[in-house]
C-alpha cells in the first residue's frame, strides 16, 4: 500500500473523523452534569491535552523493537476500546433516530443495513476508503458550519459560557475523566494513519487536525450551553440534536427546519468515522497477524451488530460506556501520555549522543573532501 | 473472492432495500389529522380543563377549495380532561386519524387557568417526544376563542398570530417559542415568560407579557415595554417626546442590554447599561438644531429609564424575574442562589439614546 499514499490535507479529516464520531452523541450531557456551568475549564483542559498528545507524536514510526512492540501494544489496546465505543454509539445513533424520526421501525432494520455498508466500505481495496472519508467529511463539515452558523441564532446567554466565580475543582476533575473516552482515538489513529501518507505528517498537520476536531466540539459545546443553560441541558437526553431540532428558519419558504439535515451529517459521519476505525484495525492486523487479517472486518461486524442489538437502549449504552469504559480509557490517556514523553525524552538523549563527537578529531582519518559533521553523519 | 464479494454486494443491497424503505414509519397525509392549534381553558369540574384541537380539514381538495365555505375548512374537536397527554387520548378517539402534532404552530393557554397547569402542559409537551417545540406558547383570557379567530389577511385560523410572532416585524420579539418557554421553566433563576394576546371584533393584539410565577400575571404595557428594554428584545419601538409644545415621535428605536448582577457583601447590585438609538421619524422642527437633539436624546432615555423602572417594580410586585436576574447572578457569583430573596436588591440603570442621522433629518 505504499508508495500510493494520501495526501497531507487528507490526515486532517480522517483524524477529525475518528474522534468526533465516538464523541458526539452524548456531547456535552455528562461532563455539564458533573461539573454544570463550570464544565468549560474540563473542556479548555482537554483541549489541551489533546494538543500535547498531538505535539508529542512522532511523525515517524518507532524504531527499535521494544518501543515498536510497546506502541503496537497500545494501539491494540486503544483500539478494541474504540470498537466497543462503536458499538456503544450505534446503539446512541439508532436510539436518537427511533426518539427522533423512526418511532416505530424496529432497530435491526436501521442497525443491520448501516453496519453492512460500513463493513463493505471498509474492505475496499488499496486507499479507497481514505479517499471516501477524504471526500465527504470535509462536506459534512461544510454542511455542519452552515448548520451551526443558523444555530447561533439561539444562542442568548452570553455569561454562562464564562466560568462561574465558583471554582471546585472536583467536578471539573470529574468532567475530565468523563472526557477519557475522547480522548482515546487521538493517539492511536494519528500513529496508524501515519504510515498511509505519500509523507510524514509534519507538526503543524498533526496540530491542524486536533485543531479542527476540538474547535467544532467546542462551538458545539458553546451552541447548546448557549440555547439552553446548564440547568435544561441536563433535562435533555441528546443536547445538540435537541439545539438543532428548534432552529426556525421562518423566513424561507421551503427550509423552514434544519434539524433534518443534521440527522444527514450525523449519520454519514457516525459511518466515516466507524470506517476508519475498522480500516485501522485491519491496518494493524495485516501488519502484525497477515494471515487471518481478513477475518477481522467480519468479526468486527458481527460484533457491533450483536452488541448493538444486544444493549438494550441508549440509556444503558450510555452507562456502560461512563462506568466501564470511561476509567479505563483515562488509564490509558494517562499511559499515553506518559509513554509518548518517555519515547520523547529517550529520543532527544539519543540525539544528544549522536552529536557529541564520538572519536576525538585527531584520530579521524585524513581525508581529501570536507570533513563529516559529526551530528549529520548517518553512521555515527 | 470476487464472487464472494459479489454475493455480499448483493445481500447488503436486499438488507438495504428492506431497511430504508420506511414502511415501520408510513404515514401517509390522508391518514393523518395535523392538530394546527391548541388551547386550553377552565372547566365547571374542578380539576378538569377543556382542550380544544384545530384541525384542517385535509379531505378539502384542491378542486373543492374554490367552492367550500371558509367554515368547513378547519374543524375543532373539544374535549375535558385532567392533562395534556389524557386530552390527547381522548381527542384520538373522536378521529378516525392519526392525532399527528408535528405541525402544532400555537398553543394558547387561558390566564385564568393555575401556574400549575401551565406548567404541567409546558413539560408534558417536551417530554412526550409528539410535538417538536417551534410553536409558539400564547396566554389569553378565552383560548378556545383565539383558535376560531380569522383576521381578514389570512385564510388559515391560527396562521395570523403564528405569522405575527414570527415575522420580525414587530417591535419588540415576543416571548413564548415553547422550547425556550421549556428551557426557562426548568432553569432555576427565571420565571417563563409568553406573549399574552388580547382579541376583539375578529382581530387579536399583542402588547403585553404574561409571567409564570406562583399565578399567570399578565404585565402593564409601559413594564412590558421595561421587560423589553431589559431583556434586549427591543426591534423597532417608538417614542414621542414633546419639546416647545411640539410633539416629535421617535422611531425604529433598537439597541443592545448589558446586564450584570455583583454581589458586594449583604448587597446585591444588578446593573443595566441600555445603550440604544432611534431616528426622528415626525415632527421634525427644522434647521440644524444641536440642542434640540440633545433634548429628544435626553426624554427618550428618560422614557427609557422609566419603563425599565416599571418593569423592576411588577417584577417585585409579582413576586416573579421574567428578566433572569437571579439565573444570571447564579451563573456569575455562586453565592446567589436562584431562589433567593430580592427585596433588598439595588437596580443601577444607565441609558444612552443617542439619535441616528436617518429618517426625517435628511
Amino acid at each position: 500500500m505504499k508508495g500510493t499514499g494520501i495526501n497531507s490535507l487528507a490526515f486532517v479529516w480522517i483524524v477529525a473523523a475518528s474522534i468526533i464520531s465516538d464523541g458526539l452523541f452524548i456531547w456535552p450531557l455528562h461532563i455539564v452534569l458533573v461539573a454544570g456551568q463550570n464544565a468549560e475549564l474540563a473542556i479548555l483542559f482537554a483541549d489541551l491535552w489533546a494538543m500535547a498528545l498531538a505535539l508529542l507524536i512522532p511523525s515517524t514510526p518507532p524504531r527499535g523493537p521494544f518501543w515498536r512492540w510497546l506502541f503496537t501494544g497500545f494501539d491494540i489496546a486503544a483500539l478494541t476500546a474504540i470498537l466497543a465505543m462503536d458499538a456503544i454509539m450505534l446503539v446512541e445513533l439508532f436510539g436518537m433516530m427511533q426518539t427522533f424520526y423512526y418511532f416505530n421501525t424496529p432497530r435491526w432494520a436501521l442497525l443491520v443495513p448501516y453496519v453492512a455498508v460500513i463493513g463493505m466500505a471498509s474492505v475496499r481495496r488499496n486507499n479507497v476508503p481514505w479517499r471516501v472519508v477524504a471526500l465527504w467529511v470535509p462536506l459534512l463539515f461544510l454542511a455542519a458550519g452552515v448548520i451551526i452558523g443558523l444555530a447561533f441564532t439561539t444562542v442568548h446567554n452570553g455569561r454562562v459560557l464564562l466560568p462561574n466565580s465558583d471554582i471546585t475543582l472536583l467536578p471539573i476533575l470529574r468532567a475530565v475523566t468523563v472526557l477519557g473516552y475522547l480522548g482515546v482515538p487521538v493517539g492511536v489513529t494519528m500513529r496508524l494513519v501515519r504510515g498511509e501518507l505519500a509523507e510524514p505528517p509534519k507538526r503543524l498537520l498533526r496540530m491542524a487536525a486536533i485543531g479542527l476536531t476540538v474547535l467544532f466540539l467546542t462551538v458545539l459545546y458553546v451552541l447548546t450551553m448557549g440555547a439552553l443553560g446548564p440547568d435544561a441541558i441536563i433535562h435533555t437526553r441528546w443536547p445538540v440534536v435537541f439545539a438543532f431540532d428548534h432552529v426556525t428558519l421562518d423566513s424561507t419558504f421551503f427550509l423552514s427546519r434544519v434539524g433534518i439535515l443534521v440527522v444527514f451529517s450525523w449519520t454519514t459521519g457516525i459511518a466515516l468515522g466507524l470506517i476508519v476505525h475498522l480500516r485501522m484495525a485491519s491496518l494493524l492486523m495485516a501488519r502484525r497477524w497477515p494471515k487471518t487479517s481478513g477475518l477481522l472486518p467480519v468479526a468486527v461486524i458481527i460484533g457491533w451488530m450483536v452488541m448493538g442489538l444486544g444493549i438494550s437502549s441508549p440509556q444503558t449504552a450510555s452507562s456502560i460506556l461512563l462506568r466501564w469504559l470511561d476509567p479505563p480509557a483515562d488509564g490509558y490517556c494517562a499511559a499515553e501520555m506518559a509513554l509518548l514523553l518517555g519515547y520523547g525524552i529517550v529520543r532527544l538523549l539519543r540525539r544528544r549522543e549522536r552529536k557529541r563527537p564520538v572519536r576525538p578529531f585527531a584520530e579521524r582519518p585524513r581525508t581529501n573532501g570536507p570533513i563529516p559533521v559529526s551530528g549529520l553523519d548517518p553512521h555515527t | 473472492m470476487r464472487r464472494r464479494n459479489r454475493i455480499l454486494r448483493a445481500l447488503a443491497a436486499a438488507l438495504l432495500m428492506i431497511g430504508l424503505t420506511g414502511c415501520w414509519d408510513q404515514h401517509p397525509v390522508e391518514f393523518r389529522a395535523p392538530v394546527a392549534g391548541i388551547a386550553i381553558d377552565p372547566s365547571k369540574k374542578p380539576g378538569e380543563y377543556l382542550y380544544t384541537f384545530l384541525f384542517p380539514n385535509v379531505t378539502t381538495s384542491t378542486s373543492s377549495l374554490a367552492t367550500t365555505p371558509s367554515s368547513d375548512e378547519f374543524y375543532s374537536i373539544q374535549v375535558q380532561a385532567n392533562s395534556l397527554t389524557q386530552a390527547l387520548e381522548s381527542a384520538q378517539l373522536h378521529q378516525s386519524r392519526t392525532l399527528y402534532l408535528g405541525q402544532v404552530r400555537i398553543l394558547c393557554l387561558s390566564t385564568k387557568l393555575p401556574s400549575s397547569v401551565w406548567k404541567r402542559t409546558i413539560l408534558a409537551s417536551s417530554d412526550s417526544g409528539r410535538f417538536v417545540l417551534t410553536f409558539w406558547i400564547l396566554a389569553v383570557p378565552n383560548a378556545a376563542k383565539v383558535l376560531e379567530l380569522t383576521p381578514p389577511e389570512e385564510v388559515v385560523p391560527d396562521v395570523a398570530i403564528y405569522r405575527a410572532l414570527n415575522c420580525r416585524c414587530q417591535p419588540i420579539v415576543w416571548p413564548g417559542r415553547a422550547w425556550r418557554t421549556w428551557a426557562d421553566l426548568t432553569t432555576p433563576g427565571i420565571s417563563p415568560t409568553v406573549s399574552a394576546l388580547s382579541t376583539s371584533d375578529g382581530t387579536f393584539e399583542l402588547g403585553r407579557i404574561a409571567v409564570l410565577g406562583s399565578h399567570v400575571s399578565v404585565w402593564s404595557p409601559n413594564a412590558t415595554n421595561g421587560w423589553a428594554y431589559l431583556s434586549g428584545r427591543v426591534e423597532r419601538d417608538t417614542m414621542t417626546a414633546t419639546l416647545h409644545h411640539q410633539t416629535m415621535t421617535v422611531g425604529l428605536i433598537r439597541g443592545h442590554t448589558r446586564l450584570r448582577v455583583t454581589r458586594e457583601g449583604m448587597k446585591v447590585l444588578v446593573t443595566a447599561k441600555l445603550t440604544y438609538s432611534g431616528e426622528l421619524t415626525a415632527g421634525f422642527l427644522g434647521g440644524d438644531n444641536a440642542t434640540l437633539d440633545k433634548h429628544v436624546e435626553a426624554d427618550i432615555a428618560e422614557q427609557i429609564h422609566r419603563a425599565v423602572a416599571s418593569a423592576w417594580r411588577e417584577a417585585h410586585a409579582t413576586d416573579t424575574d421574567p428578566m433572569g436576574f437571579h439565573r444570571l447572578g447564579t451563573w456569575s457569583d455562586a453565592r446567589i442562589s436562584p431562589a433567593m430573596n430580592w427585596k433588598n436588591w439595588e437596580l443601577h440603570t444607565v441609558v444612552r439614546f443617542t439619535l441616528r442621522n436617518e429618517g426625517v433629518m435628511r
